[in-house]
């Protein structure tokens, strides 16, 4: 069984990223596919979500209706997918690349923990994740609002 | 017209069916948008989310959508303009309508918007840029940014630009992501903006540009730029092009930006390695360069010199001034520096316009005065984007602020602010349909659309925008006065295919509008469709501007065959549409079988060429080799033995007597269609016999 899930998920990687949320749509084939992750929207209600391996967090959201946008489609040109990652479930990430460090730098409310939604894909180790949604503000970067240094 | 009458009659009934039923279902929130850049679809998004019987139709004085995304993205950033994916599927939905080529302000008035809708919102950006206010500004080749963004993305206002590229240096003003965009365009290898959806017009200026230098100039200082880490990063890894920083402007500043915050700290520091510690790989890169670009601080522009075009320019030396490092504010010195160049491009941001009085404006700050989106003074109505916050931020700004405004207008719906017993578009289509303004639907868009990727697969980009307004309403117009069923509308335009390869057909049947003639046509039916066509396009074309009209003759004139060539005027225009301009040679074409109307012609052909155009006597003695029967060009139908064979069609170029206004009759090209029996028994018949068929007719 471990062999399918293995299988499966090489096959993901080796496509390498899946950019127009398709695969998001398909259900789980079976319980090792699954991961469990709960989006905490922006008004703080929970909203638990069976995942599965190699879906993308951005695409997923999509599928249950959670607003979380994707202007760029992916391709790390915007933060609008801007999430914070859990602290337990951060390290388990890998590291940002250059550009989405650079798009991190757009987001309005950059914290330590902040990510680009469309960069994270679900694996086994991260079963349970949770992500948050950052407020949406009035108070914009460039109008004059300072994100917290870290 | 018995087969228009019907049509418009339908058409008609439609709108005032449609109109009615809103009538009835009162309480059904109608709310207009004006503008369909990314604040205008996002704003659209939330409504039509956040209430499930509100109807959106969003205003575009532009044929086409997507605003700056389509014309401010710099064509090099393909993958910021997926959001047009996103656009694309509000717009797609049943409770949403585009409507492009209205000019609020103009076509239609704000008042008469907010008599239709219960919500309207403005979202039409910033269209104007702001003046240096500066002697020179108004020499040649001193050019707005804007203007000249414009120009490379092919917004159809700025293609005309004269830019002159002739010249070694150019001067930016400005330190923001235009500003920037602007350089990496003068800069980029042209192999490269090919692939990009450039403007061709563009490219082909760019590809001679002689520009070496380019220098970014700013009024502030390292500290206060306004460009963001992902341009910049662009610029200093741009091939063959080589940044240049002066370390003056960067000693101490790494002590300074330590406790700043994470985005400016990360911006700065990569000016700062750039400058004082560039990497190995870095320097391998701009050993070879031949192009350059530098950073200039603490500037501002104080004089522009020049004759007729721009030689260079004076600037003043500034000081810095204040205790916030970032918000510190620039202070003019005595000192000046002189600096030559041949291109100035101003970068110092944009402001909005009053497109209606009737709309509150701030000219000050060039935004609409609002309160959380709500215009001050003014019940049912709402701004969002650049117009009420002024031209900063990048699409999440955007997005996040006409989410909010979104969320106030479906707040207000429920909260009963708003009047829901307005009746929607119907009043407005009546407005427009008097003033013979020709709106563009999404539908109309998705022909554009097509035709542009089309067009840019031959050249290898990922789209040729199509830069002619008149063009894109042509595509538009001529698809609705064509025939409604697929049958008569194939039927019509087969008739037109059969017999010309004009570019407009092309265009058409790109943007498939048309599909290829399958079936055999009924003559009679395609001649009123041809008919057909005329009317409805005459009958709009009384009401347009005269450009139009022309445009819209030399369509039809097209379509039917009539020859174009009238006046110089038509010429022109025909040529810059595309489409051919027939002339009375161009009926007898060599590729065509010649049709023979007198026993006389046959005659002529079946013999050869001989001794000054007479023909020797021999010819009766039959031992000429080239006279004959067989020189007769004959079509499949006339010769084959098979028994389907039994009409023969053709069709020429006449000149016939048309009857005019005052009983005059005007000699005009006409295409004559015709049909005969096939006289195959009489050409066995000689073929059977050798002798026969080296004999002239």
């Amino acid at each position: 069984m471990t062999t399918t899930h293995k299988i499966s998920r090489h096959f993901h990687v080796s496509a390498g990223p899946l950019r127009h949320g398709d695969y998001e749509y398909q259900d789980p084939k079976s319980e090792d596919e699954v991961v469990n992750i709960t989006y905490i929207d922006r008004n703080g209600v929970r909203k638990p979500v069976r995942g599965k391996v190699g879906d993308n967090l951005m695409y997923l959201a999509h599928r249950y209706d959670i607003e979380l946008e994707g202007a760029c489609e992916a391709s790390l040109a915007c933060s609008t997918c801007h999430v914070y990652v859990h602290n337990n479930y951060f390290d388990k990430l890998q590291q940002p690349e250059e550009e989405e460090e650079d798009m991190l730098d757009m987001a309005v409310f950059l914290k330590e923990n902040s990510r680009l939604g469309c960069q994270i894909v679900l694996s086994k180790e991260l079963e349970g994740l949770e992500v948050t949604l950052p407020q949406a503000t009035r108070n914009f970067y460039v109008d004059g609002h300072v994100p917290q240094p870290h | 017209m018995l087969f228009i009458l019907p049509r418009l009659c339908r058409q008609h009934l439609r709108t005032y069916v449609q109109s009615n039923i809103r009538q009835l279902t009162t309480g059904q929130p109608n709310v207009c948008i004006v503008g369909a850049g990314p604040a205008g679809f996002y704003t659209a998004q939330q409504i039509l989310k956040g209430n499930p019987n509100a109807v959106v139709d969003i205003y575009e004085k532009l044929p086409v959508p997507f605003g700056l995304v389509r014309y401010g993205v710099a064509p090099d950033h393909p993958e910021v303009k997926n959001v047009i994916n996103t656009f694309t599927q509000t717009a797609s939905k049943d409770r949403c309508t585009f409507i492009g080529n209205v000019t609020i302000g103009k076509d239609i008035s704000i008042a008469d918007l907010q008599k239709a809708y219960s919500a309207v919102v403005l979202s039409y950006g910033a269209d104007n840029d702001r003046l240096l206010g500066v002697p020179g500004e108004n020499l040649k080749n001193v050019i707005s940014a804007r203007s000249f963004v414009g120009w490379y993305n092919g917004l159809p206002q700025d293609i005309d630009l004269q830019v002159n590229l002739d010249t070694d240096r150019a001067v930016i003003i400005g330190h923001g992501n235009v500003a920037l965009d602007v350089a990496r365009i003068l800069l980029m290898p042209i192999d490269l903006l090919k692939k990009t959806d450039i403007s061709q017009h563009s490219l082909d200026a760019l590809s001679k540009s002689r520009i070496k230098e380019v220098t970014v100039i700013g009024r502030r200082g390292p500290l206060q730029v306004a460009f963001t880490i992902k341009e910049l990063r662009e610029m200093i890894r741009l091939p063959d092009c080589k940044p240049v920083l002066s370390e003056e402007d960067f000693i101490g500043v790494d002590k300074l930006i330590q406790d700043l915050p994470r985005p400016r700290r990360r911006l700065t520091e990569l000016m700062y390695k750039t400058c004082m510690e560039p990497t190995e790989k870095d320097l391998k890169l701009w050993e070879t360069a031949k192009k350059s670009w530098s950073l200039s601080f603490c500037m501002s522009p104080l004089e522009i010199f020049g004759d007729k075009y721009v030689t260079g320019l004076k600037l003043g030396i500034n000081k810095l001034q204040g205790e916030d490092l970032v918000k510190q504010s620039a202070i003019l010195t005595d000192q000046t520096v002189d600096m030559s160049c041949g291109l100035v491009l101003r970068s110092i941001g944009y402001k909005s316009l009053v497109i209606d009085p009737d709309i509150p404006f701030d000219t000050k700050s060039g935004t609409i005065p609002n309160k959380d989106s709500r215009v001050e003074g003014k019940t049912g109505m709402y701004c969002t984007g650049w117009v009420s916050t002024g031209p900063v931020g990048v699409i999440l700004t955007t997005m996040n602020q006409a989410f909010e405004t979104g969320k106030t207008v479906v707040k207000d719906i429920n909260d009963g602010i708003l009047d829901l017993t307005k009746h929607g578009r119907g009043d407005i289509f009546n407005i427009l349909n008097s003033k013979g303004v020709q709106t563009v639907s999404f539908k109309d868009w998705g022909n554009i659309d097509q035709f542009e990727v089309k067009q840019g697969e031959d050249v290898g980009k990922p789209r040729e925008k199509m830069v002619d307004i008149s063009q894109m309403v042509a595509i538009k117009r001529l698809k609705h006065a064509l025939p409604r069923t697929p049958k008569r509308r194939s039927a019509t335009l087969a008739a037109y295919l059969q017999h010309t390869k004009s570019p407009a057909v092309e265009i058409l049947r790109q943007a498939e509008v048309v599909s290829p003639p399958e079936d055999q046509m009924d003559m009679a039916i395609e001649k009123v469709a041809l008919e057909d066509i005329k009317t409805a396009i005459g009958s709009c074309k009384t009401k347009r501007s005269k450009d139009s009209v022309t445009s819209m003759n030399v369509l039809v004139a097209s379509i039917s065959g009539e020859k174009v060539a009238e006046t110089r005027c038509l010429k022109s225009l025909a040529k810059k549409l595309g489409l051919p301009i027939l002339n009375e040679n161009d009926a007898y074409d060599e590729n065509n079988v010649h049709v023979y109307d007198y026993i006389s012609d046959i005659v002529d052909v079946t013999l050869c060429n001989k001794e000054d155009n007479v023909h020797k006597i021999s010819r009766l003695k039959k031992d000429c080799g080239e006279c004959g029967i067989k020189k007769l060009e004959l079509l499949p139908e006339e010769t084959d033995d098979l028994d389907t064979a039994q009409i023969v069609r053709w069709e020429r170029f006449e000149k016939e007597d048309i009857k005019v206004k005052g009983n005059k009759t005007i000699k005009k090209l006409v295409l004559v269609k015709k049909e005969n029996q096939s006289c195959r028994t009489i050409f066995t018949f000689f073929r059977t016999f050798k002798i026969i068929s080296a004999t002239p007719a």
